[in-house]
C-alpha cells in the first residue's frame, strides 16, 4: 500500500497522554481558516473493551479539547488507541489507517478529508486522484 | 459486531478500490470499503455490488456489519421497503 500524508506530530515529549494529542489538534485547527466545527474522537481500548470519547471544538473563541462527546459532531473518528497513537506520533497516515481497516469516519466526509488530509497533515502532500 | 443502518448515498467503483457511502442521518454519512487492492475475497464483493446498486436505485435501507473500528464491510443485508 502506498504511504500517504501523515499528521503533524500531536505528541509532546515526556508525558504521553491522550489529552495532549487532542489539545494539539484543537491548537492546529484553530489556526486553519474555516467555519466553526465540532469533532468527536471515539478511542477504543481493546484490552478493557471500553471507548473513551474526546471532542474538539473550534469556533470564534479558538480551539479547545475536552473529554466527553461534543453534541452534534460534524465529523466522528472511531479508532483503537494503538492506531490513534501511531497517527499522533506521525508513524501512520489517517488514510492508511482507514484503508487498512483500523479507522472509521462518519459525518461530513468532505470536511473529514480536508481536516485529516490537509489541515492536520505534516507538509503538503498530494491526495490520491480517486480521493480528490 | 457493530451494524450500521442507512441508505446508499453513492458508490465509487474502480479497478483496485470500491467504496460506498451510507447515509445514516440528514447530515451524516459513513464511508465503507468494499475492496481496496486485493485484501478481500472477490466472491462476496461480486454479490454485494449489485445488491447495493439496487438499494441505491430504490432507496432501500441497508444494514452493514463491520468491525468496531473498521470500515471494511463484513456482511450486508438489504431490507424490503
Amino acid at each position: 500500500m502506498d504511504s500517504h500524508a501523515k499528521l503533524q506530530k500531536l505528541t509532546t515529549p515526556g508525558r504521553p497522554a491522550l489529552a495532549t494529542t487532542f489539545d494539539r489538534v484543537a491548537e492546529i485547527l484553530a489556526k486553519a481558516p474555516k467555519a466553526p466545527l465540532r469533532l468527536q474522537f471515539s478511542i477504543l481500548e481493546v484490552e478493557i473493551d471500553e471507548s473513551m470519547v474526546w471532542s474538539v471544538v473550534v469556533d470564534e473563541d479558538g480551539g479547545r479539547a475536552a473529554s466527553g462527546p461534543s453534541g452534534q459532531a460534524d465529523v466522528e473518528v472511531i479508532t483503537q488507541a494503538e492506531t490513534w497513537w501511531a497517527m499522533a506520533e506521525g508513524r501512520l497516515s489517517p488514510l492508511d489507517a482507514f484503508l487498512s481497516g483500523r479507522m472509521r469516519v462518519r459525518g461530513n466526509i468532505e470536511l473529514a478529508k480536508r481536516i485529516f488530509l490537509v489541515d492536520l497533515a505534516a507538509g503538503s502532500a498530494e491526495l490520491p486522484e480517486w480521493l480528490r | 459486531m457493530p451494524i450500521t443502518e442507512g441508505t446508499v448515498d453513492c458508490m465509487q467503483l474502480a479497478d483496485g478500490f470500491g467504496f460506498v457511502a451510507i447515509r445514516t442521518g440528514p447530515n451524516t454519512l459513513e464511508a465503507f470499503i468494499l475492496y481496496f487492492g486485493d485484501q478481500r475475497s472477490p466472491g462476496p464483493i461480486a454479490l454485494w455490488i449489485p445488491e447495493l446498486s439496487i438499494a441505491l436505485a430504490r432507496g432501500l435501507k441497508v444494514s452493514i456489519s463491520h468491525g468496531s473500528s473498521s470500515a471494511f464491510i463484513d456482511a450486508l443485508q438489504i431490507n424490503s421497503p
